[in-house]
């Protein structure tokens, strides 16, 4: 039935549709005239015969269903014409490429009545009829295998997308801390090339402060007790310049949840905005064609094979004898065979079955072919067949587990970045979101305005205009957005034009970060700052940091107090501002203090101003962290006004205590005068109350006594303690004598311990310490009621002696026991029975004190007291 | 009898001290001021000047110098009776040269009488 291509002469002939029969057609197939018109009107795919020029000349009824067009209007049609206008101009490339090559395969695109574009994939072969040259052309509809491509292409680009372009760095980091990859904003951040970086760990990036606490949270990452490790921290740049980025780390595990790679996005906030420039358009051009077709043609009639093409062959590696006639199931892979043979039974009775689907054919050597199988109902014969194109889907397999592969490991990456990464297109409608964009919008978020999660009125869409416009490729924003829990949310958004590769905007990508605790950080901090610096500022006390022996810092007042402008004090050192009498003293406070010893924190000093003026300071310096090291912060107080109400004050006393004494002793010499008689005898009723003026006026005297000495202390001067190595164990027998008198007269009993050292040598200022007795022996006195037993003692001790005057009077209030010692005191309990200044405590303590020595005081109230003198020995 | 030269501005404490020492046999002169004190010093030639410090026209330490420069009072034994306490007077006044140095309010008319009579007694021998 095959006879050879030459010799035959097969008349033109015009079939009911008054077509014309390709004669060239005819020869192919050595004159299966029928078979083939049914082949040619019946194939799914559209097949052409066409002229050199592009004119149609023929074509069957898949050409009409796929391009929507009449017969009668395709065969009016210029070929080039079902081109899109832009793709017109290749079609004289294509010609010549079928002149010369013989036959041609094009992937291009039709336009179809309708005016959509589908793509197809052309293959044309050159023929001759009647000497003429005529193409035979058959159109594939790829838009399937196209859009397998496109969702391969759209799933390596949104991971591209979100990797190359993202504003934000992201580096794929190994177990082993090396980097595995990272983009182009994280170059740009560190200044390291790709390369370059894949030679480093993160270690070799950051900044030695940080390592240590880095690799204690990655710890913790990797054990997986944390999810996110988020930090802002320093980097090194390449140049050497020190960086901030805000990081974000996750791992990224594998199916079996092993840890595979750390996912970290750095964002470089030292500048708190990214530069615009050096982010060049990386459009990604992919030109990978999923397969290549090559289509099996089989013709099935009764079960059995009837007609098969070259490529079926090629595809199944049997024999032509072996496949003709036989039966189609023999060469399908057996988990198929009932599919196969069910829908072929139901397509055959007329029963509407999917035209398109896929199984496996087996091959020769046993080996199974994925193919896709396009059928249709035909007759053949007079009978109806089933006429099926087999694609080899091999490769499309391959690739779509290829795909697979590659989406798990992006998706993955995508779920790990641990911010929200959106894609809206131009109607600014959420078209993809990662796993953080829908915890954060929602599950529904896709296809869902952008606006319908702003909370407010907002500019947003506004100031990302020139985005969408394609005027910007990168606009920062940020706004107020509803969480799916209806909370009010701040992001900042990091948005970017996407483009298609005619640089139309298709869209913008958005990497967004949920900023609301940072803001109210922030917020509080400005809050705090400024609460902070109204309080400095304002204050009337000066306020400085000193640091390193100078001047970190100074608030007004300070200025205002010593005259020196900001310039000329900052970063002085502060000892020249102080009087040379008090450097040693400051320096020495100033250095202890440093270093954590304990100091006075209050004390005088005197600074020079600006005009060479002294001014009376009161410094209070306490130890402070200042830029992460340590700091001494005083404040300082302009005390002129204050001395010199001091002084006033002192002198005021003094004066007035010396005015005081001499009336005083009138009145004490007068009475003595009457009590001794010298001007007649007196009653016994006179001399009692001449007695009580003599007892009044001593308290007087005594109380004015007190008072100069306060005054004297006070006004640090006059009140000279003179030491001088001696013995002073005669002290306190010399006091016991003199108040035994009224100690007798109170019937209180007055004793020295037998116990005491006969000889008590140290430096002293004898007639002061004898203050410090008489005081605390005469207290004893007062304090104890009749019946009572004072006891004085002295004891050796560590360093030196300790001295103690013993009551079991009244005591002392415990919650007054703290107050002892100060101006002016006296305890609750004594207030309205016994008289007193409340001065003798006071000056007691100012003496011991400046002996070298301390003073204190044991006592239970209604029980009795204690007080202990203790004084260094030389 | 021992003659008493009594330097006190203030009228009381001078009545009082006056009294006292006429009592005790002395014979006395007040002095009101410095410089009164000075010239009466030349005038009664007293073997004992009670002098106070705080006092008009000349304090008692500038009467205590000039004194100390003059011949003819240099040798008077002087004690000083003053309200003044204060460490730094004493020491002037010990620097120049005095028999005694009582705080008034302190001391009684009986402390005073002993010790004239204590310095006057040494002065006799």
């Amino acid at each position: 039935m095959h006879k050879k291509e030459g010799g035959n002469k097969i008349k033109h002939k015009r079939n009911k549709h008054g077509l014309l029969l390709s004669k060239c057609m005819a020869e192919h197939v050595n004159g299966n005239c029928h078979l083939f018109r049914l082949l040619f009107e019946y194939s799914p795919n559209p097949i052409f015969l066409e002229t050199l020029s592009g004119k149609i000349m023929d074509c069957n009824r898949a050409a009409e269903r796929t391009l929507g067009y009449t017969k009668e209007e395709l065969l009016n049609f210029k070929k080039e014409e079902l081109l899109p206008k832009n793709k017109r101009k290749f079609f004289p490339q294509i010609i010549k490429k079928i002149i010369n090559n013989g036959s041609a395969v094009f992937e291009c695109e039709n336009v179809r009545k309708d005016g959509t574009i589908i793509p197809v994939e052309a293959h044309y072969k050159l023929m001759h009829q009647e000497g003429k040259p005529i193409v035979f052309a058959v159109i594939i509809d790829i838009s399937h295998h196209k859009k397998i491509e496109d969702d391969l292409r759209a799933s390596e680009e949104n991971f591209k997308k979100i990797f190359n372009k993202s504003a934000v760095g992201i580096v794929l980091v190994g177990l082993d801390f090396k980097f595995l990859q990272a983009n182009k904003a994280a170059v740009d951040i560190w200044g390291y090339s790709e390369k370059e970086l894949k030679k480093m760990t993160f270690v070799d990036l950051t900044h030695p402060d940080e390592i240590a606490r880095d690799k204690e949270q990655i710890k913790r990452l990797l054990k997986g007790e944390i999810s996110v490790y988020k930090v802002e921290k320093r980097y090194i740049r390449k140049d050497g310049e020190i960086i901030w980025g805000a990081v974000n780390v996750s791992m990224v595990y594998s199916v079996e949840n092993k840890p595979l790679y750390f996912v970290t996005t750095v964002e470089d906030i030292t500048k708190k905005k990214l530069s615009s420039e050096g982010l060049k358009d990386l459009q990604i051009k992919y030109s990978t064609v999923v397969e290549q077709s090559n289509d099996g043609i089989i013709v099935i009639q009764d079960g059995v094979v009837r007609f098969f093409n070259r490529m079926m062959l090629a595809m199944t590696g049997y024999s032509r004898k072996k496949i003709i006639g036989k039966s189609f199931l023999d060469f399908i892979a057996p988990k198929y065979k009932k599919l196969v043979a069910d829908r072929y039974a139901k397509r055959l009775r007329g029963v509407k079955v999917p035209s398109r689907y896929e199984f496996e054919i087996l091959s020769k050597n046993g080996k199974t072919v994925p193919v896709e199988i396009n059928s249709s109902q035909i007759f053949f014969e007079g009978r109806p067949a089933i006429l099926a194109i087999l694609r080899d889907m091999t490769n499309a397999r391959e690739a779509a587990e290829a795909l697979k592969l590659v989406s798990i490991r992006q998706e993955a990456i995508l779920a790990a970045i641990p911010d929200i990464v959106m894609e809206v297109d131009v109607k600014k409608v959420y078209k993809w979101a990662n796993q953080m964009g829908y915890d954060f919008f929602g599950s529904d978020v896709i296809g869902k305005q952008a606006s319908h999660y702003f909370i407010g009125t907002q500019e947003t869409y506004k100031i990302v205009e020139p985005v969408f416009v394609g005027r910007k490729d990168f606009i920062y924003v940020e706004s107020w957005q509803r969480r799916k829990d209806g909370e009010k949310r701040l992001l900042a958004w990091w948005s970017r034009v996407l483009k298609d590769k005619n640089g139309n905007v298709t869209g913008v990508l958005s990497t967004a970060r949920d900023i609301t605790e940072h803001r109210k950080i922030e917020q509080e901090l400005v809050r705090e700052r400024e609460l902070y610096t109204s309080l400095v500022e304002n204050s009337n006390d000066g306020i400085a940091i000193l640091q390193d022996d100078v001047i970190k810092f100074f608030n007004k007042q300070i200025f205002v107090m010593i005259g020196y402008t900001e310039v000329e004090a900052f970063g002085k050192p502060f000892i020249n501002f102080v009087s040379d009498k008090d450097k040693k003293i400051v320096l020495e406070r100033f250095k202890s203090r440093v270093l954590g010893k304990k100091v006075e924190p209050r004390y005088e000093v005197e600074l020079i101003k600006k005009d060479g003026k002294v001014l009376p300071v009161e410094m209070n310096a306490s130890l402070v962290n200042f830029e992460g090291r340590p700091a001494v912060m005083s404040v300082i107080r302009d005390i002129t006004k204050a001395k010199e109400i001091d002084k006033m004050k002192s002198e005021f006393v003094s004066v007035a205590s010396h005015q005081l004494r001499t009336p005083l002793t009138g009145i004490k010499w007068f009475t003595e005068l009457l009590v001794g008689n010298k001007s007649g005898e007196l009653s016994a009723k006179q001399k009692d109350y001449v007695d009580q003026i003599a007892i009044g006026t001593n308290r007087m005297i005594n109380l004015v006594d007190d008072l100069l000495d306060v005054s004297h202390i006070e006004a640090g001067e006059k009140y000279g303690v003179v030491l001088k190595k001696q013995d002073i164990s005669d002290i306190p027998k010399e006091i016991i004598r003199d108040q035994s008198i009224q100690a007798k007269s109170k019937k209180v009993g007055l004793e020295l311990d037998q116990d005491c050292p006969s000889e008590v040598i140290i430096r002293a200022d004898k007639s002061k310490l004898a203050q410090v007795f008489e005081n605390l022996i005469s207290n004893a006195i007062k304090y104890t009621p009749s019946g009572g037993k004072i006891t004085i003692g002295c004891k050796k001790g560590e360093g030196g002696v300790i001295y103690f005057v013993r009551d079991n009077g009244v005591g002392i209030p415990a919650r007054q026991m703290n107050r002892l010692f100060e101006r002016f005191f006296r305890g609750d309990n004594v207030m309205t029975t016994e008289q007193g200044t409340g001065l003798g405590l006071y000056i007691a303590k100012y003496i011991v004190t400046k002996h070298g020595g301390k003073i204190w005081c044991e006592s239970v109230e209604n029980k009795g007291s204690t007080f202990y003198v203790f004084l260094p020995t030389v | 009898m021992s003659k008493i030269l009594v330097v006190e501005d203030d009228n009381i404490l001078a009545k009082a001290v006056n009294t006292t020492l006429v009592d005790e046999g002395f014979e006395t002169l007040i002095a009101v001021d410095g410089e009164d004190a000075l010239v009466k010093a030349k005038q009664f030639k007293p073997d004992l000047v009670l002098l106070d410090l705080l006092m008009p026209k000349k304090s008692g330490e500038e009467v205590l110098a000039d004194m100390k420069k003059d011949d003819e009072l240099r040798d008077i034994p002087v004690l000083i009776s003053t309200v003044k306490s204060d460490p730094e007077s004493v020491a002037r006044c010990t620097a120049l040269g005095i028999q005694g140095y009582f705080i008034k309010a302190h001391y009684t008319l009986d402390d005073i009488v002993k010790e004239v009579n204590k310095v006057l007694g040494e002065k006799k021998r």
